[in-house]
């Protein structure tokens, strides 16, 4: 492995030539590189918005979003999907397949309980506001939860893929990649929530998201 | 050449890089339309985004026309030029310039220049096209909506943008923020092929600091993208919102037509911070490609190795990094506090600092190098030439007390177009030249190609040269027209004419450029494989232009640097990354 701070590209080689990988690892590091690439820019995308709530918040006129309570129960199932693909990706590295094809189903359910429940959950809050959306920590709640239920619809079609793969081989490896790369996802997703959930949507967290923003 | 004395067959390993899985097309569809394959992806992405490029250079006529004889035209009214003032400025810098340097030359020189087969994902990458193609569609349509298209200014600054009143207030601005957000989805997707491929799929030998300019050039650019679109699709999400939701988020309690509008507490400086977020690092976005495909032609038609290689990497870095620490310098007059804005002018001066010396090493390449005033090397030339002019008149603006007073001018418009237009432009035209005898085959018209250059550097020059001093003068950018102002003498008017008539000459001369691209692509003489005698991976293919998978049946390896030119004691004037130490010997 080179090193970009000491090489001194104008030398030309004079010793062994580092293999490059093969395709198939080429393959396996990609999916996990641009996984990981695709996190920090999801990361991006929710500082933004946080910062941006933080931004709104300064101002005289700002309201808090009416306590739901629903939302206390959706963080559980989200937390147990979670758990869930974390059993699943020690099950397969210890080789036990109808384990991690349990764990991968029961953290499926268990995902889409909570996006009912996400749905269920802003039918609530618009039932509150009477529909009118005009005060800003209302509009950010259903962009922030709307964003953060598309990301993981979106990790449901990987899962979905990930359990039909498991079903229709038995080879462990390769689940193991591709359970790896789903739990990775999961507990960046909830990650996201808890801080998203406990910034701006269990009561006036004024102070402290102004800290954390820089704000004071 | 001390570092010669191995034998290469001692210590390369067998070539070990199996071939990637590739996707062969078994229909003209999957082929020519659908294509999993890079090089015609990045054909794909070239082709819509000179086609809608060209859209935009039209609407720069409009409103060049305009300026230049009030009222003369009667199909320019005020709303259409403000729509064209805003399509133009959106099309130019996102949809024509992101996409064809990251889209266009990204595709189809990363996988060559690597020494990879394909990009890593090829269907997502097949898919990111399509999906800009999308994005481009979405924009093109709001053309034909009732009210038109957006006329809120490249920004779309809130409220206005969404107001009654605004040119497109109504289906316009919708489309554009859709149309915004569907090109950042599609990016995403092919931003992160991008950056993977870069990082996981080099060849043999081909460490970072191996790799061409070019490639580290897309490479940060990339990266950049990634991490500032997010800013504009999250304010396109808020502002769409604000117009379909009746949400606050950008919107102030106002009254509009004589009426109060729906919306209480919004704040319109958010949207300016984020949309600034994005904003800055887009310009760099846009030029550190250019810095790195310039690096590459200055070194090749110098014939002379890249002045402080290192230096230039490390400078491309330190600027991406420093793009997003500067954003707020496009705000000054927004009313913030003194100790931001003296915090945000410091960092722009500090941009600078790496900037120039960019231009030093290029400056000091060409210092008695072999000079071959070939058609990319003018372009570079040029290209130095507009970036040196743009670069110095934003140490005038970065400055908040010297902006201030230049805001909103045409001093303004002079020195971005300077430095994020046609200097960006000389480059893309300048790559297209150098490359274009390896992705076609053939050699386009030399005549022609010179009558493209000449008339499109003097004729810049004589449309943003006179800006800068009509802007000092204090004439206002975006009027549709100017009277009542007597502080301006009647040569302004003439200037703006004669503006006018050069920017018609320099439209007319990319016209021409195009003709030679497609006609000559039939018709031009056969280029051999390697015309510039170059050294980087993607001219010793083993076909010209190269087929799918693009290497034969191994993919090369990577002995040295892309800039060994002239080297002492060899007998031509040029080594290729993949001849091995000892072939390389006189």
């Amino acid at each position: 492995m080179s090193n970009i701070f000491t090489e001194q590209p104008w030398i030309a080689d004079t010793g062994p030539i580092a293999p490059a990988l093969s395709g198939a690892q080429i393959a396996t590091n990609s999916r996990r590189s641009a996984l990981k690439m695709l996190l920090s820019v999801v990361s991006v995308f929710f500082l933004l918005m946080i910062v941006a709530y933080g931004g709104r918040m300064l101002y005289q006129d700002w309201r808090p979003t009416p306590q739901i309570n629903l939302l206390w129960a959706n963080t559980g199932l989200l937390l147990l999907s979670s758990l869930c693909l974390q059993v699943a990706l020690m099950w397969a590295r210890t080789g036990k397949a109808d384990w991690v094809r349990g764990a991968l189903v029961g953290a499926g359910i268990l995902t889409v309980l909570f996006l009912v429940g996400q749905i269920a959950a802003m039918q609530q809050l618009t039932a509150m506001v009477l529909g009118d959306f005009s005060n800003p920590s209302v509009g950010f709640f259903f962009m922030i939860t709307g964003i953060h239920g598309l990301h993981m619809a979106g990790g449901m079609v990987a899962l979905v893929r990930a359990i039909s793969r498991a079903f229709g081989s038995s080879d462990v490896r390769a689940m193991e990649h591709n359970v790896s790369n789903c739990a990775l996802y999961w507990h960046y997703l909830l990650g996201v929530w808890l801080v998203v959930f406990g910034l701006l949507f269990t009561g006036n967290n004024f102070e402290v998201l102004l800290r954390i923003c820089g704000f004071i | 050449m001390e570092h010669v004395a191995h034998d290469e067959t001692s210590f390369v390993r067998p070539a070990e890089v199996g071939e990637m899985e590739l996707y062969h097309p078994k229909t003209w569809l999957g082929k020519y339309v659908f294509s999993q394959d890079a090089k015609t992806i990045a054909i794909q992405y070239a082709a819509t985004a000179i086609a809608i490029g060209m859209v935009a250079l039209v609407l720069s006529w409009v409103m060049r026309l305009q300026l230049a004889w009030p009222n003369t035209f009667t199909f320019i009214d005020p709303a259409y030029y403000l729509q064209a003032v805003t399509m133009h400025g959106m099309i130019m810098v996102v949809y024509l310039l992101t996409a064809l340097f990251l889209g266009g030359f990204g595709n189809y020189l990363i996988p060559l220049m690597v020494g990879a087969r394909d990009m890593v994902f090829p269907w997502l990458n097949m898919i990111s096209f399509w999906v800009y193609f999308v994005a481009v569609g979405l924009l093109a349509a709001s053309f034909l909506v009732g009210g038109g298209s957006t006329g809120a200014g490249w920004t779309l600054y809130p409220p206005q943008a969404i107001l009654p009143g605004t040119p497109g207030s109504e289906a316009g601005i919708l489309l554009m923020l859709a149309s915004l957000a569907v090109f950042i989805i599609g990016f995403t997707m092919g931003g992160l092929n991008y950056v993977v491929t870069i990082l996981q799929a080099r060849t043999r030998g081909m460490t970072l600091m191996r790799m061409p300019l070019t490639v580290w050039g897309i490479f940060v650019a990339t990266i950049l993208a990634l991490f500032a679109f997010p800013a504009l699709f999250v304010s396109a999400i808020m502002m769409s919102l604000d117009v379909l939701l009746g949400t606050s988020f950008f919107m102030p309690a106002i009254m509009t037509m004589g009426n109060e509008a729906d919306h209480v507490g919004g704040n319109p400086l958010l949207f300016q911070h984020l949309f600034w977020f994005f904003g800055h690092p887009e310009v760099y976005i846009v030029a550190l490609p250019a810095f790195g495909i310039v690096s590459d032609l200055i070194s090749i038609h110098a014939r002379k190795n890249i002045f402080g290689y290192r230096m230039m990497v490390w400078a491309i870095v330190i600027i991406g990094a420093l793009s997003f620490v500067v954003w707020a310098h496009h705000m000054y007059v927004s009313g913030m506090n003194p100790y931001f804005g003296f915090f945000f002018a410091t960092t722009t001066l500090i941009i600078a600092v790496p900037t120039a010396l960019k231009v030093y090493n290029w400056v000091l390449t060409l210092w008695q190098g072999n000079i071959h005033l070939t058609i990319p090397m003018l372009f570079s030339i040029a290209f130095l030439l507009f970036f040196i002019n743009g670069g110095m008149t934003g140490l005038f603006l970065g400055n908040a007390t010297v902006s201030m007073p230049l805001s909103d001018t045409l001093f303004v418009v002079a020195h971005f177009h300077m430095v994020m237009a046609v200097a960006p432009v000389m480059v893309v035209c300048g790559a297209i030249y150098h490359w274009y005898p390896k992705i076609t085959g053939r050699w386009y018209h030399e005549g022609m190609a010179r009558f493209h250059f000449w008339v499109t550097f003097v004729g810049s020059y004589l449309v943003f040269l006179p800006m800068h001093y009509l802007g000092i003068m204090g004439v206002p950018r975006r009027y549709f027209e100017i009277t009542g102002t007597s502080f301006l003498p009647d040569s302004a008017q003439s200037v703006n004419a004669s503006i006018t008539i050069a920017a018609l000459v320099v439209g007319f001369a990319q016209l021409v450029f195009l003709y030679n691209l497609i006609v000559s692509a039939f018709n031009g003489k056969q280029a051999p494989s390697n015309p510039w005698n170059a050294t980087t991976l993607e001219w010793q293919t083993e076909h010209t232009p190269p087929q799918h998978g693009n290497f034969g049946k191994e993919l090369p390896c990577v002995y040295r640097w892309a800039y060994d030119f002239s080297v002492p004691g060899v007998e031509e004037d040029f080594i290729p990354q993949n001849v091995p130490p000892r072939n390389a010997q006189a």
